[in-house]
Order: structure tokens, then sequence, then C-alpha cells
């Protein structure tokens, strides 16, 4: 019970320090930027299907064209914005307190596997809120349902939580937070790399496809596998440190 | 004699480096216990290891009760102020406490955090984010955070370093009136003269060995020496000044007169009143302390 009780209290301290930091603002407004480009690439696409409809024979290739564009840019953004993000909100998520010294305040209290476990669920709780508001315009603007819009926030979130778990193994391992920054885009690089590769099972975005949300339904599972690894390897890893 | 914390060959190595090497400490329960040595002598790896950030090479401890192993049983028991440490700066000092009140599960939160912060002077910057708190400020943070809840041994990393006298003031009434309530205090430092006033304990510790350990009225006993410098000297009055009690040995080496002696009272009336008797001028007098033994230790 103690440890439990432990861990809420750090997710609370975590959403409380993120929800005071300039982070979560760029975050907001990445989301954002990210819903105007799905809006975009919708409107273009309505508008595309307009035209071919109205002047046969001249719009195909200028329609078939901006269909795929509008359909694809927003699509690509959001498979390597999502993981960008999480990377960005975790990547100090550990270290940085251990730069403080604060880390040794908490470490002299509670246990480390509460440490882990409650910073975790406080930025995954600060994931969960940031990408409603965006999510949540966008799918008023697309006259989406309430279901289909739970959906998505859903599919999004288990799409953001394995690369927030995977920041957090990065921040776990390695004090200096500039090189965690550097680390997490080295391995998301690496992971685009394996997707070539006869490794792709390695990588994350082999469990997506150009539209994050056509393949995700049948990839929770194998994602979910990947988000606990990494956070039961943060455990151990951070566990056995000298601090 | 009740043990609140003991070490048996406690050993800290980092690679080749021996930064602790097979210390054995002994605090008493209700003591207050200044562990005293230079930069590097390993008094941050000791309180490191008896607080669970660092793992002993070798060697074992207890802390109430508790083997050092079973540090999740030991934090309940102990507060700690590491050395280099700021706390959460997104956070009110107020709201610091506050929170580790909830993570040491103190019922009694509500009277507490307010009597501390008042205790330690904190009251016009108790909400004001760490983050723009001064260091001296920030550390008092850290020390009431220390005593939050009812620690039966808490544990202070160079506490007085960077704080201004006036604070440093108060905060030594405050650890005494922290220690009439029985707590076990453990606190390093650089300032002798500090240790002398509020330790009851002391040990010295040099290149990660602990060269001497005990009461501070035994260590002062053991330091006990009077250096005078003399017009001059002669024979008999050398064996008057041996006969006086207390005195172990007394040595003259031109103009300087050595007397050692015991036990904790002075015994500088005694030889100056001989010295006048018999005429004798003194130019200086110089009473060893325990500084003199730390600096001769180190």
């Amino acid at each position: 019970m103690s440890w439990i009780s432990d861990t809420l209290t750090l997710a609370k301290l975590t959403l409380l320090e993120h929800i005071r930091g300039w982070k979560v603002i760029i975050t907001i407004l990445s989301l954002f930027i990210y819903g105007a480009a799905l809006l975009g690439g919708y409107k273009i696409i309505v508008l595309s299907q307009q035209f071919a409809a109205s002047t046969p024979g001249v719009d195909l290739i200028a329609g078939g064209v901006l269909d795929k564009l509008s359909y694809y840019v927003p699509h690509v953004v959001s498979v390597f914005l999502l993981p960008l993000l999480a990377v960005f909100l975790g990547y100090n998520l550990i270290n940085q307190d251990l730069n403080t010294g604060s880390m040794k305040f908490l470490v002299t209290q509670v246990s480390r596997t509460s440490i882990v476990a409650g910073r975790f669920l406080g930025l995954s709780s600060v994931f969960l809120i940031i990408t409603f508001l965006p999510l949540f315009v966008y799918a008023l603007a697309l006259h989406l349902s309430l279901q289909v819009m739970l959906s998505h926030w859903t599919l999004l979130f288990i799409y953001g939580l394995a690369f927030f778990s995977l920041a957090l193994l990065l921040s776990s391992v390695i004090r200096n937070t500039t090189f965690s920054l550097l680390a997490s885009v080295v391995v998301i690089m690496a992971m685009v790399i394996l997707l070539f590769t006869s490794y792709s099972f390695l990588s994350l975005f082999s469990f997506v496809s150009i539209n994050p949300f056509s393949r995700l339904p049948g990839a929770w599972l194998p994602l979910l596998g990947w988000t606990l690894g990494y956070f039961l390897l943060s455990m151990v890893l951070f566990g056995v440190q000298d601090l | 004699m009740t043990l609140m914390l003991s070490t048996s060959g406690l050993t800290k190595q980092y690679g080749s480096k021996v930064a602790v090497d097979h210390i054995n400490l002994h605090v008493e329960q209700g003591s207050f216990y200044g562990l005293i040595g230079p930069n590097g002598s390993g008094k941050t790896s000791t309180f490191g290891m008896l607080t669970g950030l660092l793992k002993p090479t070798s060697g074992e401890g207890m802390i109430a009760s508790f083997p050092l192993k079973q540090m999740e049983k030991i934090k309940k028991k102990i507060g700690f102020l590491p050395q280099h440490a700021i706390p959460f700066a997104a956070l009110t000092a107020r709201e610091h406490l506050l929170f580790f009140s909830q993570l040491k599960h103190v019922s009694h939160t509500e009277e507490q955090c307010p009597s501390l912060i008042q205790q330690l002077g904190m009251s016009s910057y108790a909400d004001t984010a760490v983050k723009k708190l001064s260091h001296g400020q920030s550390k008092m943070v850290g020390i009431a955070q220390a005593f939050l809840g009812s620690p039966e041994l808490v544990i202070l990393d160079e506490p007085m370093a960077g704080l201004d006298p006036a604070t440093i003031s108060m905060l030594r009434s405050f650890l005494q009136r922290q220690q009439q309530q029985k707590i076990t205090i453990l606190y390093s430092s650089h300032e002798l003269a500090e240790v002398e006033k509020l330790c009851t304990h002391v040990g010295i510790l040099k290149q990660g060995t602990l060269l001497k350990e005990g009461s501070l009225d035994a260590l002062k006993a053991e330091a006990n020496s009077l250096t005078l410098r003399v017009e001059k000297m002669v024979i008999p009055l050398i064996k008057s000044i041996e006969r006086l009690p207390h005195v172990t040995a007394v040595s003259f080496m031109a103009p300087q007169l050595k007397i050692k002696y015991t036990g904790m009272e002075k015994i500088t009336p005694h030889v100056i009143a001989l010295l006048a008797k018999a005429g004798v001028q003194v130019y200086d007098i110089k009473e060893k302390s325990l500084e003199d033994l730390f600096l001769e230790s180190v």
C-alpha cells in the first residue's frame, strides 16, 4: 500500500511540475499544428474531390496528386511528431533530478521502483491530458463521433507511451540531460533505418502505417509489450546505480 | 548504551580508489555525533551508504535495529539532508515540505509544517518558488524536510556550509532542541568550532579511515595540552609542575614549555600561579583544542 501511495504522490508531483513548466506549452502548440495539418489535409481532399466531380478529365492527375499529398503529409508528420514530442517530454524524467540533487531527497525516503513508476505515471497523465484538447478540436472540426475520438485518443496514447518508456529508460541510464535527449533522437532515427532492414521488428515504427490510426488497433499489444519492457528495464537499471 | 547506528568494516571502493576503508562507526541513541574530516576524506560516501544512495563494496551496518540491506525499512526511520541538493524547483518551500510529509506519511502535517517553517525562520519565503530562493534558504528547506515526521535518526551532510552567522546561530539552537527531544543526529562538518559547540560525540575521518571516535569529552581529554612561551625555566619548577594533579608530562625546549594533562579541568591557572610565584615571565599561552587534535590527525 505504501508503494502505491508513494507512486501516486510522485505522479502528482510530476503532473504539477509539468503543468507549471514550459515544455507542456510547446507540446500543446505542436499538437495544434499537427491537428491543423490534419485538418488542412482533410480540407484539400474534400476540395480536390469536389474539383474532380465538377471537371472530369482535367482533374484526375491534379486531384490524384493532391489527394496523395494531403493524405500522406499530415500522417507522416503524425507518425514522427508524436515520438519526438514523447521523448521531448520525457528525456530528462529521471536524470534531471539527479543533476539538481533533488533525487537524493527522494531516494532516501522512498523506493527507487516507486520513483520510476511515479515519474512515468505522472508524465503519462500529462500526455493523456495534453493530447485531448487538440484531438477534441480536430474531432469537432471533422464531425467525428465521441466514440471515434476516444478511440483515436487511446491509440495515440498507446503509441506515445511506447516512446515515453524509451525516453524513461534513456534518462535512467544517462546522467547528462543533453546526452539523453540526443540519444533519444538517435534511437528514433535508428528505428527508422531499422524499418528497411530484416530487424524491422525491433523498431516501434513497424507497428504503425503512415496513417497511425489504420494499423494501430492490431498493434496495441506489441506496443504495450515494448512499453512494459522498457519500463521494467528502467526500474532495474536505476535500482542498481550508485547515486 | 543503545546504539542507533553502527557499522562494521564498511567500505566503498570506486574502481581502484578506496573512498571509505573498513570504518566502524558507533552512534549512540540520542547523541549528537559529528563526523569531521577534510575534503575527500569519505564523509559523503559514508552518508551515501547509510542512506541507500550508494551500495557498500563490503561491510555491514545497522540503523535503528535494521541491517543496511533492509534499506526500505531504514528509510522510514531516518531524515537526510544531502550536501549538494536543490529541492524541487517548481514547488514553493511549503509545497516541498507538504510533498515530503505525504511521502513520509506524516499524520500531523497541519501542525508540523508550519512549526518547522517558524522554527527555522522560513516564514518570509515559505510561499516562494524554490528556484527563486538563495542557496542558504534552499538549504533550510532541506533541513526542515529532514526533520519531518518522527525520524529516529537525522543525517545532515554539511548543514552549516554556506549559511550566514545569524542563520547558523538559529540552526544551532534548533538542532540542540531536536536533540533534547531524543532525536539522534549525525552530521558532517568542516567547522570544528561548531562541532565542539554542538556534538556529544566525534569521529575523525582521514582518507576514508576513521582515525578516532569517542565522546567529545574523552577526545578533548586526550587532546589536552598546554604550551607556554616563557622567559626561562629551572628544573625544580618543572618538578613542581609535574606534581600538579592530572599532569602527565612536562617538557621544556627554550622558550617553549609543554604540559600534557588528563581530565576536563583546566590546569592553566595553577601553572600560571606557579610560574608567577617563581618570577618567570610568560609571553604566550596556547591551550590545545579538538581542532589541534583534528589538525594533527589529518
